[in-house]
């Protein structure tokens, strides 16, 4: 569903991704792993549109969004809830649903009945409907940003370290919600930190290391691989 | 009565400035060009009633596109800079413009007077009202005109999605960013709209004022700019307006018996707001107390 192939991105001159390709097959969760400054939250940014790649090309549904602007990729159905939640902190939690609706037409009625949906998908959001976003607890705002980007009626959804900063009991909340939204048919890239919990969900793994790929493959060839489980869950694990 | 309509006049054309100004600061660009754009707004629109002899209407909105498009200019490399140094960057404008002004001299000659711009000795021929024998009365019923129509339009954009999108673009870019916002043209179109306000603001204080002088427009016009809309919240445009009766109208003229001490009062003024009412005195919180206070 979603393709990159060779892309490089910098931030000025520094190298961030080198050569990075992967892909996320429709209705599955595809999991980026990797340690810190892999290059894990630049290739969420670059297919998002917001970093520009310098090589390689990005393909969703074999349609070309290389050389897109970040709002087009938003029309075309990439949504992206990013790092550290980044919600509108002064805005309602009704108006941050809102803004996840802006590439949809202002008149469209269907926006009202979306909402309805998300805050009977997400119900702490309902009750808080119009507090300010700012005041939400952690999970609460982690809920926020995943129901603001399915406003924009994403085909695949990115998500960038959901589980950080959470409690424990919020993060096992967070990964259940995105289980039961690949059951409902969404097509997700997670990027994690927390490799237990993400392996229990993916159906593919990618291992990121120093911008690129460096082993592909199913959760259960992981578990197979000595080296890799020592490096990234700790040799105990069964 | 004519020291009240000039305090009315002079209310009016601050509120416009801090409108100019309140667009941008819901995009989060603190720009400190605005007394740039109104000084061009000014010496424009006098140009155009001295030297050429055009009707007012025609020459404010001439120079309301003169201002909108240097701002549409600035707009660009104000993108790459952000905060502290966006309030660098435009100061230099600002002062720019000021000592371009300060060194316009155009003077022509018509009925044996010279008249026009006359470098450090100012502009002071601009008699557009007298000249066509309007009273002050009218002077100031066109001005609020103007100030209502702006007033008007702003007030839409905060119900309408254009104020939540610069709201959004304000709170967080890359948020913004992620939910589809293109912040080049957000950014971009906010500061021309500033231009454009200041334009018609600095137009029409070229005529009440009728005399120019590269002193009003120093770091303390565009200061004034940005304090009023800050003050007076961003939620909606009446925060700003009750922010200039309370600085021009109190400040400034009601405790004008203080001196120069009065610029400490709004030294404190702007500390305690800071303080106590950190998003402005019209803030939601505010907003919602008195919409229940109306119902009840």
């Amino acid at each position: 569903m979603l393709r990159t192939e060779n892309i490089t991105s910098f931030y000025g001159e520094i190298q961030a991704l080198n050569g990075l390709t992967l892909e996320a097959r429709k209705g599955e969760i595809t999991c980026l792993l990797g340690p810190n400054g892999a290059g894990k939250t630049t290739t969420m940014f670059t297919i998002a549109g917001i970093l520009k790649s310098r090589t390689g090309s990005i393909f969703l549904e074999d349609e070309e969004l290389t050389r897109e602007s970040a709002q087009t990729i938003v029309r075309k159905g990439i949504a992206l809830v990013p790092e550290n939640r980044l919600i509108f902190p002064q805005m309602s939690v009704e108006e941050n649903l809102n803004a996840g609706a802006f590439t949809r037409s202002s008149n469209d009625p269907s926006i009202e009945n979306d909402i309805f949906k998300m805050y009977q998908r997400f119900p702490p959001l309902e009750g808080r409907r119009n507090q300010l976003a700012g005041t939400l607890s952690g999970g609460e705002q982690q809920m926020l940003a995943i129901a603001r980007a399915l406003m924009a009626k994403p085909k695949i959804l990115l998500m960038d370290e959901p589980s950080l900063g959470l409690a424990p009991l919020v993060v096992k909340e967070i990964f259940s919600i995105i289980r039961q939204l690949n059951e409902e048919g969404v097509t997700i890239l997670l990027v994690e930190q927390n490799a237990r919990m993400a392996l229990k969900v993916a159906n593919m793994v990618y291992l990121l290391e120093k911008g690129k790929v460096s082993f592909s493959g199913s959760p259960e060839e992981i578990h197979q691989d000595e080296v890799i489980k020592r490096a990234y869950l700790g040799a105990e694990i069964k | 009565m004519d020291f009240y309509l000039n305090l009315i006049n002079t209310i009016g054309i601050h509120t416009m400035l801090g409108l100019s100004a309140y667009l941008l600061l819901q995009t989060g660009q603190l720009s400190l060009a605005q007394a740039g754009f109104f000084a061009v707004g000014s010496y424009t629109a006098a140009i155009l009633t001295v030297i050429f002899q055009w009707n007012i209407i025609p020459s404010v909105l001439v120079a309301m596109l003169v201002s909108g498009f240097l701002a549409f200019l600035v707009g660009f490399p104000a993108l790459r800079v952000k905060g502290l140094m966006l309030v660098v960057a435009t100061i230099a404008f600002s002062e720019f413009v000021r000592m371009f002004f300060y060194n316009l001299k155009w003077r022509v000659t018509r009925n044996g007077e010279e008249i026009g711009p006359d470098g450090t000795m100012g502009f002071a021929e601009i008699r557009y009202f007298s000249d066509n024998g309007w009273s002050n009365f009218e002077v100031t019923l066109f001005l609020w005109s103007f100030v209502i129509l702006i007033m008007g339009v702003i007030w839409w954009s905060d119900q309408s999605r254009t104020g939540a999108v610069l709201r959004a673009v304000g709170e967080d870019e890359l948020a913004a960013s992620s939910v589809g916002i293109n912040l080049t043209v957000v950014k971009v179109s906010a500061m021309t709209a500033g231009g454009f306000i200041a334009g018609i603001s600095g137009g029409l204080y070229a005529h009440q004022v009728t005399s120019l002088d590269h002193h009003s427009f120093t770091v303390l016009l565009g200061t004034f700019a940005i304090a009023y809309p800050i003050l007076g919240g961003l939620s909606n445009v009446f925060g700003t307006l009750v922010a200039v009766i309370f600085i021009q109208g109190l400040l400034v003229e009601g405790l004008r018996f203080l001196g120069d001490w009065r610029m400490i009062l709004f030294g404190l003024l702007i500390v305690l707001a800071m303080n106590f009412k950190p998003l402005g005195l019209f803030d939601k919180q505010t907003m919602d107390l008195i919409k229940k206070a109306i119902r009840v």
